[in-house]
């Protein structure tokens, strides 16, 4: 029934009128301080002064025989029907507050009062309601007055407006006036849904058709609509406003601008998607890119061990060796890619378990041989105590590894040295690589560490690398609960050393 | 020793081929997880080299098929991964019953290491 009621309101009644141009606006007319009319127990009006007639745009001729439903908007039908079946079982309503609907589909808010007209048999057979009109704005305003604090509601930067129990603009700050660009007295008079944007109207009338059924109002965001048409999303947060009876009249809203907060979420939900989509891209790209360097690097490993495919001469064997070298720096550039983006999105992961920092030398060093024969510099290992801790192996392996790569790539051939030293206290060991390279000038030491720096962007081409491989031991190091630092002296040599717990406390 | 490797990466199957056969073993190869499991099944190998991420049957596939066919226990299986350290689930493998894992790509000596050490342990 009240579907019924409701859709048959969207074709030929109500709320709609309100958005349409501003000259179409109800008037609100001078107040009439009592309107009158009678209601049988089948809700038809039987009875009605010329004021109420007057008030509505009907004659009284056309109101009688009317039913009560028709004279209020669809939306309020439930509280109509509700204060009518109380009036049925009680026999009297005491100024309850509801809004009446007039022919021309203005909207009158009235106080209703109602008792009972008895037949001669003394049966009950109709109401005598009297209406008091509260619909006129300057008495609401000046009741409101009282209810609010004057000057933070006039000089607040957020944006204020107090609406009746209709939704007509009874009041506004400057603040809110400015931002929708219309003046005070343009906005006062006007119904809130003119202020709110197409996308949002629904959810607002949903909202104000909620609060005058329950009295109660929860903040929303919605988006607001300018004079120039331009939007707005924004947070209403509504206080009721009571007349001395106790009477809902009302409601104060404080309208908060949430456009930049809007922007950071967008901003947000754009960049995780762009997150995970360079996640995914990185990691299909990366196995690509690795599985042709297995063969590329084995078969030129293969090529360069005369026992395995048959010696090669030295133009051969040269050539085969620059291959190598050229696949390995790509396998390593690739990896540092994948490392860097993992530990930037916070998706590497680290094992913690009890192991021999030993024998992980010993396995290095080995690794280094090669290299070390190569280049003709010296490669030492310090050991001197065994050192059990818990932490993650790999990891740890890659950081030392870079570490000594980069030292390897800023020390001259032949006279070059790398000392790697180790140093435990009870909680904490200290990892050092030593170099006599060319050393770090002190003011870019602090930036080593930053992704994609080059101490100097001329030694790029020279040693290569991404500048990813210091960032990504900071990073690791710093997973593994540690430290990273370097002492550096330009054209003496670098220390970098970092210090990792004994044992590793949480898996991250 | 018999080694069988699946990869569906034929230079690959070519390169640890040569390692392999250099070092005097005895090396079969299939390029997809389902052929390699019926090679499984008719042939006892004394290692089965095993690319993890192979198209529609990969060799966590594998590995489960021989699980459920409960002839795990008799295999003895070295993953071929490309992820790098400490990534992956090796730990969950390795309690599935696999040996150890060989990083892609795939270093010589590291293989050739590898090849000697179970060898050694057979």
């Amino acid at each position: 029934m009240i579907n019924k009621v409701n859709s048959l309101s969207e074709k030929d009644h109500p709320v709609q009128h309100l958005e349409r141009p501003s000259e179409n606006r109800p008037k609100i007319r001078k107040t009439l301080p009592e309107l009158y009319r009678s209601v049988d127990v089948n809700g038809i009006i039987i009875d009605c002064n010329e004021a109420y007639a007057n008030r509505l745009n009907y004659t009284v001729d056309e109101v009688i025989g009317m039913s009560l439903f028709e004279h209020s908007p669809p939306d309020d039908r439930e509280i109509i029907m509700e204060i009518f079946e109380s009036w049925k079982k009680t026999g009297a309503v005491k100024k309850r507050q509801i809004r009446l609907f007039s022919k021309n589909q203005d909207m009158v808010d009235v106080l209703l009062s109602a008792n009972n007209r008895y037949s001669a048999d003394g049966t009950l057979f109709a109401s005598a309601s009297i209406m008091r009109d509260i619909s006129e704005i300057k008495w609401l305003q000046n009741l409101v007055k009282i209810k609010k604090y004057e000057s933070i509601y006039e000089n607040s930067p957020d944006l204020y407006r107090t609406v009746n129990y209709s939704g007509i603009i009874i009041d506004c700050n400057k603040a809110y006036a400015d931002k929708l660009g219309f003046t005070k007295e343009e906005s006062v008079g006007m119904n809130l849904l003119e202020h709110t944007s197409d996308k949002s109207l629904s959810a607002m009338r949903v909202n104000m058709a909620s609060w005058r059924n329950t009295g109660k109002g929860k903040t929303t965001e919605v988006w607001m609509k300018k004079r120039d048409g331009g939007e707005f999303p924004a947070m209403l947060t509504p206080t009721n406003l009571f007349d001395d009876d106790n009477l809902l009249i009302g409601r104060n809203v404080v309208i908060k601008d949430i456009s930049e907060l809007h922007d950071t979420k967008q901003n947000l939900s754009e960049r995780e998607k762009i997150d995970q989509l360079k996640e995914e891209f990185l990691s299909v790209v990366t196995h690509e890119l690795k599985s042709p360097l297995t063969p590329i690097i084995g078969f030129s490993q293969a090529l360069s061990k005369p026992n395995l495919l048959g010696a090669l001469n030295d133009k051969q064997l040269d050539a085969v060796k620059i291959i190598l070298t050229n696949a390995t720096r790509l396998r390593k550039l690739i990896m540092d890619l994948l490392d860097a983006h993992k530990l930037e999105l916070g998706k590497m992961r680290f094992e913690a378990k009890e192991f021999s920092v030993n024998d992980l030398l010993e396995n290095i060093k080995k690794s280094f041989n090669f290299t070390a024969e190569e280049k003709n510099i010296s490669i030492e290992f310090h050991i001197d105590e065994p050192i059990k801790i818990t932490s993650d192996r790999d990891r740890l392996e890659q950081v030392l590894t870079n570490l000594i790569y980069n030292a390897i790539d800023f020390i001259p051939e032949g006279t070059g040295k790398v000392d790697i030293y180790t140093q435990k206290s009870r909680l904490d060991v200290k990892f050092s690589v030593k170099d006599n390279g060319i050393g770090i000038p002190q003011e870019k030491q602090k930036e080593l560490f930053a992704k994609f720096y080059q101490a100097d962007t001329s030694q790029t081409r020279k040693h290569g690398g991404t500048g990813l491989g210091l960032s990504i031991c900071k990073g690791i190091v710093e997973n593994l609960g540690g430290q990273i630092s370097v002492d550096s002296t330009p054209n003496k040599g670098s220390n970098f050393y970092f210090i990792i717990p004994v044992q590793k406390k949480e898996l991250s | 020793m018999k080694i069988l490797e699946i990869d569906d990466n034929p230079d690959i199957i070519k390169y640890v081929e040569l390692i392999a056969t250099s070092l005097g073993h005895e090396f079969s190869s299939v390029n997809n997880g389902k052929d390699g499991l019926e090679m499984i099944y008719e042939n006892q190998y004394d290692l089965i080299l095993l690319d993890l991420s192979m198209p529609e049957f990969s060799g966590v596939d594998v590995i489960d098929q021989l699980i459920s066919k409960d002839v795990m226990k008799n295999q003895r299986v070295v993953i071929f991964t490309a992820s790098s350290a400490g990534e992956g689930n090796f730990e969950e493998l390795k309690n599935k019953g696999v040996h150890s894992y060989l990083r892609k790509p795939i270093d010589i000596d590291s293989l050739m290491d590898k090849l000697k050490e179970i060898e050694k342990s057979l």
